[in-house]
């Protein structure tokens, strides 16, 4: 009733929707860097959108099933088999009892992250409300940690395999439509709104900022990405008392250089902040790999909130779509 | 002749990105009135039970209201904003529980554990025993909690103890490492990289996920260190469980 870790990957970690409502503790909120990824995932097996989902960076690990099991990646067109069946990207699929589910480097390193859902759920213990791996604290997901060699992740609802080909054919004759708003193209060009020490950098900095591509470096992860590119200068030097941050915070220490806060972000910080990445492109930003180059372009507050209801409307007609999975997989359980 | 008064309101709301808004009190600076406001502003909106707030993040001069816009109609930012206004100008009503504490914090402030304490008392032209004296004679404030879990920024301190952060921050402080910097004092609760000039360690732990609460100071607790020896320390460490409260 459970899976077996073969290889662990790169970083392969536990993520929900983040730990929220802690931090005023200092506790960071952590989840899914790819907000949508994590939902959609969800989506494609049944699930509820915020389920914890396993979140694989770069290269993937290695996983056998021990029972037949409904399964869907999402994110990174990844290069997945369940023995030497590819597996398709964003779309549900049925993996056999003792079938090795493995990934190959493609010849394109397209996406940094890839989601992998299982129907049911992992079976993993809350921590203070939430499945997502503080891999710092050494919270939640599985041991707080990332997985390892040898590790057994129990599932929650394995399948009965007599309903293999029932299912198989279920899955092969579903459409889905994914509309393209949700976050899933790759692209470099970032939206940001102002932020809140705009005006205190100078008028060049504003300039460079938005005339200039910077790169993301390769110290960008999880907590942050460390951007490389004009150096950006306050008018005066300004002492400022640690303040709340948010994803996609960017904020500017005093070499000039910026970073972008991610999921494992800290709750608050004391440099000033130079501009606030929409929430709609934070899906983007978590999928581009360290060495290659984003430019930023400003958007209203008021734009960028219609976006986040567009996205979440269509998230809601998906989610009612898609709804007949998890009714077709009810009555297959073992 | 007098300027005519205008009545000045006491905050205003600035986006934090698409999903958070910071309420920031006019007050300038740092001071026990301005975390008031901040703390009661954060029990008030907790209190609310308003949809969509995924957190609420009191700090030293203003409040962090992380949201979900799409459950605020066609203008999130904006109908929110309205909202907390109209809360924010209700009277507040202390809540019955959660009583701002006293807590008495052990510290070892042996050279080996306090790295920066000698060098920092030549710089501030005192004797270790009086900087250490400065460090527990007076009560702090618990301004916030931040930057790790269960991290508390406390203070004032003494003005003489007014001194700027290091140039170059250490990678690695160890947990439990009492530091200070700009009339501030903080505690380290896990081993982690900072700026701060380390004076002593504390045996006790800050932050335990487990437990409820989570952590053993909260915004506007008020705490004073007392020195311990080192073997106290060695023995606290060993039997955590007989701290009171934690």
């Amino acid at each position: 009733m459970s899976i077996q870790v073969i290889s662990p990957g790169l970083l392969s970690t536990f993520q929900d929707e983040g730990r929220h409502r802690f931090q005023s503790l200092g506790v960071p909120v952590g989840g899914a860097m790819n907000p949508s990824n994590l939902r959609l995932a969800n989506l494609l097996v049944g699930n509820p959108p915020s389920e914890p989902v396993l979140e694989m960076t770069l290269t993937g690990p290695g996983l056998l099933f021990e029972e037949d099991a409904c399964i869907a990646l999402s994110g990174a067109p990844i290069h997945a088999f369940a023995d030497d069946t590819p597996i398709p990207v964003n779309r549900p699929f049925l993996i056999q009892a003792g079938q090795p589910l493995h990934f190959r480097q493609g010849q394109f390193p397209p996406m940094t992250r890839s989601y992998l859902a299982v129907h049911g759920g992992f079976e993993l213990p809350a921590v203070m409300g939430s499945c997502s791996t503080d891999l710092k604290n050494r919270l939640g997901g599985h041991h707080g940690r990332a997985l390892q060699k040898q590790d057994h992740i129990p599932i929650r609802k394995p399948l009965d395999s007599r309903h293999r080909q029932t299912l198989q054919d279920f899955f092969k004759q579903l459409e889905i439509y994914l509309p393209a708003n949700l976050g899933l193209q790759k692209k470099n060009s970032i939206r940001v709104i102002k932020g809140h020490h705009w005006n205190h950098f100078t008028q060049e900095s504003h300039e460079r900022f938005f005339d200039t591509p910077f790169r993301i470096t390769p110290q960008s992860e999880r907590m942050g990405y460390r951007l490389q590119g004009p150096v950006l200068a306050l008018q005066s030097p300004s002492q400022i008392l640690s303040e709340p941050t948010a994803f996609g915070t960017i904020q500017v220490p005093p070499d000039g250089n910026p970073i972008i806060l991610m999921a494992d972000r800290q709750t608050t910080g004391g440099y000033p902040k130079i501009a606030n990445v929409i929430s709609a492109d934070l899906p983007v930003l978590a999928q581009l790999l360290p060495g290659e180059h984003i430019s930023f372009s400003l958007m209203e507050l008021e734009k960028a909130q219609a976006l986040i209801l567009d996205r979440e409307e269509k998230f809601m007609t998906l989610q009612n779509r898609l709804a007949i999975i998890a009714l077709r997989l009810s009555e297959c359980y073992l | 002749m007098s300027p005519i008064s205008v009545p000045q309101k006491k905050w205003r709301f600035t986006p934090e990105g698409d999903a958070c808004i910071i309420i920031r009190f006019t007050h300038e600076g740092l001071s026990t009135q301005v975390s008031q406001l901040c703390l009661q502003a954060a029990q008030s909106i907790a209190n609310a039970g308003l949809p969509g707030i995924n957190d609420i993040v009191p700090a030293f001069n203003c409040v962090g209201v992380h949201y979900r816009a799409s459950c605020w109609g066609k203008a999130p930012f904006h109908t929110l904003c309205q909202t907390l206004d109209l809360l924010l100008a209700q009277p507040y009503f202390p809540p019955n529980a959660a009583p701002e504490q006293t807590i008495d914090i052990p510290v070892c402030y042996d050279p080996e554990y306090g790295i920066d304490l000698e060098p920092l008392a030549r710089t501030l032209k005192c004797s270790t025993e009086q900087l250490i004296a400065m460090h527990t004679s007076r009560a702090v404030r618990v301004f916030m909690l931040g930057f790790a879990p269960g991290m508390p920024y406390m203070g004032l301190l003494d003005t003489k103890m007014d001194v700027p952060r290091l140039a170059t921050p250490r990678l690695a402080i160890a947990a439990g490492s009492v530091a200070i910097a700009n009339r501030q004092t903080i505690i380290y609760p896990q081993a982690s990289p900072g700026g701060w000039h380390i004076i002593g360690r504390t045996p006790i732990a800050l932050f335990n996920p487990e437990r409820a609460p989570h952590t053993l100071l909260t915004p506007g607790d008020t705490v004073r260190f007392k020195a311990i020896s080192k073997e106290t320390f060695t023995y606290l460490k060993n039997n955590r469980h007989e701290h009171p409260g934690y």
